[in-house]
């Protein structure tokens, strides 16, 4: 079985192009452009992976990522955040949140399938 | 009852024994003898018998024989009946016998039966009766031995010849002489010659009465030594004749011992009552004395015994206690304690005298109080110390209490009228009076009184001195006291004769050196004043009169220390005054007058002048007032006061110039003025100058005039100083000040304390702090600490650092200042301040702070459209894309690039208008259609979070004329702003309207609201606020429309709710076309 990685941005084209890279590299993708409710897809769809923007209207993706690593079932999921903040206090305070991963805006979406491969392979 | 006597016995056996014999032998011998006669007769018959002597033979042998047999058979009978009653005869007897023997034998305890109840059975009862009493007092007889024999006491038994017959084994035991040494011996044997003739003449007394004897007496015991003891003799009396004695001889060594110590004892007691010195009674609870000491009887009498104890020491036949004092015997009896109470009791001589009585109980073994111990102390010269001791006390106290009303009081009259009352109360008086003597009036007059009428005061308010009692005490200064007023003789004449007075007392008041008053006290009884209470008042009218000396004393000292005080108050106030006028004053001129007039007017002088020393040797006359002198330099070799004054450094007064020949006067005598005073003006060691004060009259100056004047001169000449330094000072310090004050860079110095000394123009300018605000208060007060945390760079230079920071001014505008600093040296190098100059560099910090915030925005915001267009580009050349999709990423990478380039135009527009080059192009706005035109703009997101977008505009279009472009972008932003900060399906209204001077846009939305926190910083470029992690955008929008509203002249306000929403009214005023 394929693993499954779920990506959730608000800018479309950042989930066509994330979607069509990690489809190529053989992994099953789901996409969400919507936070809200973001949660609950993950606990049904339960994902190998997550890719989380950090802004998006409704929920941001730091606090995503606060409640699926504060959730005992969800919290062995890895997450990245793939955001356009840069700053280093941004990525500290992602790593404190329990971000697996921050990789920043714009990024290589052949280097970003690498690491995520190289994350499912580890787990 | 009857009793078989034992006469009846043998009567009964003769009875028997006769029967049994005489009846058968006379039966036997009638037949006999009848067959005797027949025989007879028939031999006298036939005659055989003839003869008579035959027939007698034959008779009498026939009797004969048969008299044989029946003596036969009575001996038979007899022997048969003597068996039988021998043996009924014969057991009692042998029983009585046996028994007989037995007691013989020593057994007492024999009982002998009774066999019969004749006679010999009663013998036997008797006997048995005689057994038993022979064994009672036998066993009585044994116990009485043993009791003898057990005796603890020795006994023996003399005869009457005072020989000894027995003794019992105590006395073996008791004086070792065994019973048959002393059996047999004399009594006397056991005494030494002494106590034998005690023992002789006590029998030889006692014997003929025959009576018990008890004495003492030693006995001699078999080892020589001397037993005491006492003998108890009695006669042994029998059938009424004196027939030996016996003596119980009790061993008294014991007793003996124990009556030596006893009487040891008793005569230690004795001898240490007899010498204590306080009598000592023992007495019963008959109140009778049962022993007295030598001291109770060298007191009481010798023969106080007996007697009781209230008739020798109250001279009383009742006990104390009924005569109302506190009886320790009572005490004692009663209640068993021990007692203690000082009596007033009589000696011998009947003389009174105070007694300490300490009573306790004498219990017997049982713990009753059988007799009571009462030790008595003469305490008589104790009570009277005690007594004068608290007389004197009450005295002191008297005396204490006036002392203090003396010190408490300044005032005489309430002197006089507390002492009165506490004389009156001490004394227990009635009444009294005060009178003072009026020394004009030589009369007393009444200061107070107490007791006395009104009107007895009224006329005795003034009393002629020598005249009435009183008065006559006011002259003798002497107490005069009389028991009886109205019956002394030696007042003739008195006020206070015909009244009720009659105790009367009249004692000076007496200052240091003559009598000031008089102090009256009285009495409506008889009083007699004792020697003691005279003296008592005499001290009192002295302390008060002290007293009262000290208050006219004092109301004198307070009159001159009054105007003493104002005098100072004057010379302090003209030397404040003078102060401040030379502190405050800059022209010279006019301190030098403002000085010269108070000196003047201080002396009250006529002429005054004030040279000053121009060099070494010149004085020239700077002032003068009242007189014009010809000359106005003085050389200080010539003559006269003022070059005398300056050059000894002194002062000089010459109180009449016509007596004085040191100097020429001819100019001033020619005036009319008489005395001079010139004064030196010194500063250190430099004399400044000399003021010379000049007066019509003859006169001298007292010290404090010259002390005053001299301060005076003194601050003159400081002042004087000051001002020639200052006046150097002001034109070296003129040209550094003119050079600071053109920098424009602050300047500040401070001192090594860190307080500012200077601060030039500059400085004011960017600290915002008037010069004269900022010199004087220390720097940390100015400037805040730096923000990095670095010490100050004030505290580095005044460390001998060169040394550079930044504050940030937070009294001001938060300005940022940058300070460099650097020590201030002396002359000697050290180092006495620090100088700093400081730059306002706010707007370079904000400028580079904008300059960051820019950059972090725009890196920040540039990265989303920047993914699109790195991502989707290396996909494309990676061929991850297929040919039909490779257009949808070229799309997108277009869309994102445009993005960036809207966001660069914003960017430019603002820091264009910011720099004002941008300029308005103004034409005639129609809100209607640019409305129209922004809506199309916003379709696809207002229908993609199905917002409902109203807009309604007044119908009554007026013109406006505004920037068509930046009007749009205006409201294209406020909406997009609305949008963007709202949940799907809200409310957005846009309204115009037109009022008289304004039009006014305004976009209200049903959205999430502005939290509280950031509406402060809306419009601050790249701020996004709370909701910014939610949402994409530049953060420039609002600023942007802030300054589209700032060039249209107009106002923007925001007011909004959390999750209620947020209304945003723009105000534009019109413009005319022309306006620029």
């Amino acid at each position: 079985m394929m693993p499954k990685v779920m990506v959730i941005d608000d800018e479309p084209f950042i989930l066509m192009m994330i979607e069509d890279k990690l489809r190529r590299g053989g992994l099953e993708v789901v996409t969400l452009r919507e936070s809200k409710g973001a949660v609950d897809v993950i606990r049904r769809e339960m994902p190998d992976l997550i890719i989380l923007d950090w802004m998006m209207p409704e929920i941001s993706g730091i606090n995503i990522c606060k409640t699926i690593k504060t959730d005992p079932d969800l919290a062995n999921i890895p997450v990245f955040m793939l955001t356009a903040k840069g700053q280093e206090d941004d990525e500290k305070l992602g790593i404190k949140c329990g971000v697996d991963r921050y990789i920043t805006k714009p990024f290589s979406p052949r280097i970003l399938l690498e690491l995520v491969l190289e994350q499912l392979g580890n787990k | 009852m009857f009793k078989t006597k034992l006469i009846y016995k043998f009567l009964i056996t003769f009875l028997i024994f006769s029967i049994a014999l005489i009846l058968p032998l006379s039966f036997s011998l009638r037949k006999d003898m009848k067959g005797m006669f027949t025989n007879l007769e028939v031999l006298i018959e036939k005659g055989k018998l003839n003869d008579a002597r035959a027939i007698e033979d034959k008779f009498f042998k026939e009797i004969f024989t048969h008299l044989m047999s029946i003596s036969f058979y009575a001996f038979f009978l007899a022997f048969i009946l003597s068996i039988f009653f021998s043996r009924r005869f014969l057991k009692p007897v042998k029983a009585l016998y046996n028994g007989a023997e037995a007691v013989k034998g020593g057994n007492l305890d024999t009982e002998i039966p009774v066999f019969s109840a004749d006679e010999l059975g009663e013998v036997t009862m008797i006997f048995n009766e005689m057994l038993t009493n022979l064994r009672a007092k036998t066993e009585e007889l044994q116990n009485k031995d043993t009791y003898v024999k057990t005796m603890m006491d020795a006994l023996w038994v003399v005869d009457t010849n005072d020989i000894v017959i027995d003794i019992n084994p105590a006395f073996t035991k008791i004086f070792g002489y065994e019973r048959s040494q002393v059996v047999g011996s004399s009594i006397y044997d056991f005494f030494d010659t002494e106590n034998a003739m005690v023992m002789k003449k006590e029998l030889d007394l006692k014997r003929h009465r025959g009576e018990h004897s008890t004495y003492e007496i030693n006995i001699t015991a078999q080892d020589g030594s001397q037993i005491p003891v006492l003998i108890t003799g009695a006669p042994i009396v029998r059938d009424g004749e004196v027939v030996g004695k016996i003596g119980i001889i009790k061993d008294f060594r014991e007793q003996a011992k124990l009556v030596k110590e006893l009487k040891e004892s008793r005569d230690y007691l004795e001898t240490i009552m007899n010498s204590i010195e306080d009598s000592i009674l023992i007495i019963n609870n008959d109140y009778r004395i049962l022993k007295a000491n030598v001291a109770a009887r060298t007191r009481y009498g010798n023969n106080i015994t007996e007697k009781k104890c209230h008739e020798i020491t109250h001279n009383s036949s009742r006990p104390c206690w009924m005569e109302g004092e506190d009886c320790p015997i009572q005490g004692v009896f009663t209640n068993g304690g021990t007692w203690r109470t000082i009596h007033e009791h009589y000696d011998e001589g009947g003389n009174k005298c105070y007694v300490e009585v300490i009573a306790s109980p004498i219990r017997n073994s049982e713990g009753k109080v059988v007799e009571a111990l009462e030790i008595m102390r003469d305490v008589t010269e104790r009570v009277r110390h005690m007594d004068e001791i608290s007389r004197r006390n009450r005295e002191l106290i008297l005396l204490n209490s006036i002392a203090s009303i003396i010190n408490q009081s300044i005032k005489a009259e309430e002197i006089f009228s507390s002492v009165l009352d506490r004389l009156m109360e001490a004394l227990d008086m009635d009444g009294g009076c005060v009178f003072l003597i009026d020394d004009k009036s030589r009369t007393l007059r009444c200061s107070c009184h107490r007791g006395v009428s009104e009107q007895c005061t009224s006329t005795a308010i003034r009393i002629k001195l020598g005249d009435d009692i009183p008065g006559r005490v006011a002259v003798t200064g002497e107490v005069m006291t009389s028991s009886n007023l109205s019956s002394d003789n030696r007042i003739s004449k008195s006020l206070f004769k015909d009244t009720k007075i009659k105790g009367y007392c009249c004692v000076p008041v007496k200052g240091k050196e003559r009598v000031l008053g008089v102090y009256c006290l009285f009495k409506f009884k008889e009083h007699f004043f004792t020697i003691e209470e005279e003296r008592l008042l005499e001290a009192v009218g002295e302390m008060t009169g002290l007293a009262l000396e000290n208050t006219r004393l004092y109301d004198e000292m307070k009159e001159m220390f009054e105007i003493q005080k104002s005098r100072r108050l004057q010379e302090q106030r003209d030397l404040l005054e003078l102060s401040s006028k030379l502190t405050s004053a800059r022209d010279m001129d006019e301190v030098i007058h403002c000085t010269s007039s108070l000196i003047k007017e201080f002396l009250a002088a006529d002429a005054i002048l004030f040279w000053e020393k121009r060099d070494s040797n010149t004085l020239a006359l700077r002032y003068s007032d009242g007189m014009q002198p010809q000359t106005d330099t003085l050389k200080m070799d010539e003559p006269s006061t003022e070059t005398y004054a300056a050059a000894k450094g002194t002062y000089i007064n010459i109180h009449d110039i016509n007596t004085d020949a040191r100097f020429l006067f001819e100019e001033l005598k020619s005036m009319g003025l008489r005395s001079i005073l010139s004064m030196p003006v010194i500063v250190g060691e430099n004399v400044l100058g000399v003021f010379t004060a000049m007066a019509r009259t003859s006169r001298g100056y007292r010290d404090d005039e010259i002390h005053f004047l001299r301060i005076i001169s003194s601050i003159f000449g400081v002042a004087l100083e000051r001002s020639q330094l200052y006046e150097k000072r002001r034109i070296d310090r003129g040209l550094a000040e003119a050079i600071l004050n053109t920098m424009s860079e602050g300047v500040c110095t401070v001192d090594t304390k860190g307080v500012i000394v200077s601060a030039n123009r500059s400085a004011e300018r960017i600290l915002g702090i008037q010069a004269n605000n900022l010199v004087g208060r220390n720097y940390s007060e100015i400037f805040n600490a730096p923000a990095e945390g670095d010490a100050c760079p004030i505290v580095k230079s005044l460390k001998g650092e060169k040394a550079s920071a930044e504050f940030i001014q937070q009294k001001g505008k938060g300005e940022v200042i940058h300070v460099s600093s650097l020590p201030l040296m002396d002359s000697a190098n050290r180092i006495c301040g620090a100088v700093q100059v400081f730059r306002d560099v706010t707007s370079e910090r904000e400028i580079d702070r904008m300059k960051t915030d820019i950059i972090r925005s725009v890196s920040h915001e540039f990265r989303t459209p920047l993914s699109a267009i790195v991502g989707l580009t290396e996909m494309l050349i990676d061929g991850d894309i297929e040919s039909e999709r490779a257009r949808k990423y070229l799309l997108t990478i277009y869309e994102e690039g445009m993005r960036l380039s809207e966001m660069v135009s914003e960017l430019l527009s603002i820091s264009k208008i910011e720099s004002g080059k941008e300029t308005i192009k103004l034409s005639n706005i129609d809100f209607s259609e640019l409305i129209e035109s922004v809506k199309s703009v916003l379709d696809a997101p207002v229908t993609k979070k199905n917002i409902s977008l109203f807009t309604e505009i007044d119908t009554e279009r007026q013109e406006f004329y505004g920037d068509r472009e930046k009007l749009r972008q205006l409201l294209l932003n406020l909406l997009d702003n609305a949008i963007k900060y709202s949940d799907p399906g809200c409310y957005i209204n846009l309204r115009v309207r037109y009022s008289d001077k304004y039009v006014i846009l305004e976009v209200s939305d049903t959205g999430w609201g502005i939290p509280e926190n950031d509406m402060a910083n809306l419009s601050k470029r790249f701020y996004r606020g709370t909701h910014g992690e939610r949402t994409k955008g530049t953060g420039l929008g609002l600023a942007l429309c802030k300054d589209i509203v700032r060039i249209h002249h107009g106002r923007i306000d925001i007011k909004s709710r959390l999750t209620k929403g947020t209304t945003v009214i723009v105000t534009l005023p019109y413009r005319r076309l022309n306006d620029a």
